[in-house]
């Protein structure tokens, strides 16, 4: 090390370990494996539950699979991996309970699977760059060994958005790749 | 050599024993480990690059490749069409050949993607084995650096343990009850001493007093007195 390296222009500093990058690090324009795949995140979206309690969820492409990874950290983390469904698929009865009482059922049978509504929370979600946030009403439901799951966003009176999905391990995103800032 | 150049040196000299000897190793080691995380990190962010270059070059490929399946397919169906009469031979072989064009135009996408993709996948790679050498290097260096922490600690324990036990240490409690036991000696030395003052300064009568105990003699030959004269 020279005597004069402090004049250098500081390095910024980031907010990850380079030898271990954890699924808690990424952001917009990361890559990592998951399932053999490599996959890139196109997009953050940060929600607002109220309490000082955020969660956030990564939209995720693959080349042709768009996903979303949701990361909810409330003692422990949990990752869930989903993918948009169209309401209509889950069938006309759960549809027609919708246009009656503006909400989801407490039980859904979807493929096969049972769901239970585990939680209905009412925050705001944004994405992270954007300055408005977009007030929803989530019905967050579980299959019996809660590893399959279902949720419902309601957003205003009669637009709800489905998506299906697994919980997965952290460590199953694996090989994390940061992207420069500059980027 | 001249006087100078040899003064230059002594100068040069003491400075860097000097700043050799202001050098913390282990915080000149932590900031070492430190600058190479920041080169890890860069080099990590360059094959985040390349990877989602050699992503696009796959999804291109795929994508021309379709493409010209595509056109094959469009210049078949319109043989197909002029052979049933529904097209004109002469429109068909000129919407055909301009189909086969695009469909060539789009085979060469496919095979302009193919070698990037070669390509890319080859620096890809290249930088993972870099990229997972170094890192697995740093970790290597981190728990070096934790263990010699560690023996630097215990080392230093124990020289400053064995200190205390030589009793060499100046500022060891040994060292301290010794100086202390002196300092006890000398007041212990010095009371005795003014003692010895105390007995030295008495008068010569007080000398022959003590020496002959007259007073107690003189106290109890007039007792004996006062009792002959009472008659007892």
């Amino acid at each position: 090390m020279g005597i004069f390296d402090f004049l250098k222009k500081k390095e910024p500093e980031r907010h990850f370990d380079p030898t271990n990058i954890t699924i808690r690090d990424l952001g917009k324009g990361y890559i990592f494996e998951y399932a053999i795949e490599t996959w890139t995140v196109t997009a953050l979206f940060e929600y607002d539950w109220g309490d000082d309690y955020f969660t956030r969820e990564f939209v995720i492409k693959n080349g042709t699979t768009e996903k979303f990874l949701h990361l909810e950290d409330d003692g422990g983390l949990v990752v869930t991996l989903s993918e948009k469904i169209k309401l209509r698929k889950l069938g006309e009865t759960v549809c027609d309970y919708i246009d009656e009482n503006q909400k989801p059922p407490k039980k859904i049978d979807f493929e096969g699977t049972r769901y239970f509504l585990d939680e209905k929370s009412p925050g705001f979600c944004k994405e992270l760059d954007a300055s408005e946030w977009e007030e929803l009403i989530s019905y967050d439901y579980l299959d019996e060994d809660e590893q399959k799951t279902l949720c419902i966003e309601q957003y205003g009176e009669d637009e709800f958005e489905v998506t299906k999905g697994i919980i997965i391990s952290e460590l199953a995103v694996s090989n994390i790749l940061p992207v420069a800032d500059t980027y | 050599m001249n006087i100078f150049r040899r003064l230059f040196n002594v100068g040069k000299a003491e400075a860097n024993s000097a700043i050799d000897k202001m050098e913390n190793p282990i915080k000149m080691t932590e900031q070492g480990i430190k600058d190479i995380k920041n080169d890890l990190t860069e080099a990590m962010e360059g094959l985040a690059q390349v990877k989602a270059m050699l992503i696009r070059s796959t999804n291109d490929k795929t994508q021309f490749e379709t493409k010209a399946k595509d056109y094959q397919n469009k210049a078949m169906l319109i043989l197909q069409k002029a052979g049933k009469g529904e097209l004109t031979a002469e429109n068909a072989d000129r919407l055909a050949t301009e189909a086969l064009v695009k469909k060539e135009e789009n085979t060469e996408h496919v095979n302009r993607c193919t070698i990037e993709v070669t390509n890319f996948s080859k620096s890809v790679s290249q930088l993972e084995t870099n990229v997972n050498s170094l890192r697995n290097n740093i970790s290597k260096w981190e728990n070096e650096l934790k263990t010699l922490k560690a023996r630097v600690k215990v080392s230093k324990a124990t020289k400053n343990l064995n200190k205390q036990m030589a009793a060499i240490d100046s500022s060891s409690t040994v060292n301290m009850l010794e100086k202390m036991k002196e300092k006890v000696s000398e007041e212990e030395a010095l009371a005795e001493a003014y003692g010895d003052i105390a007995n030295e300064s008495k008068s010569i009568d007080e000398e022959l007093d003590k020496a002959l105990g007259s007073k107690k003699t003189s106290a109890a030959s007039n007792l004996e007195e006062l009792k002959k004269q009472m008659g007892l």
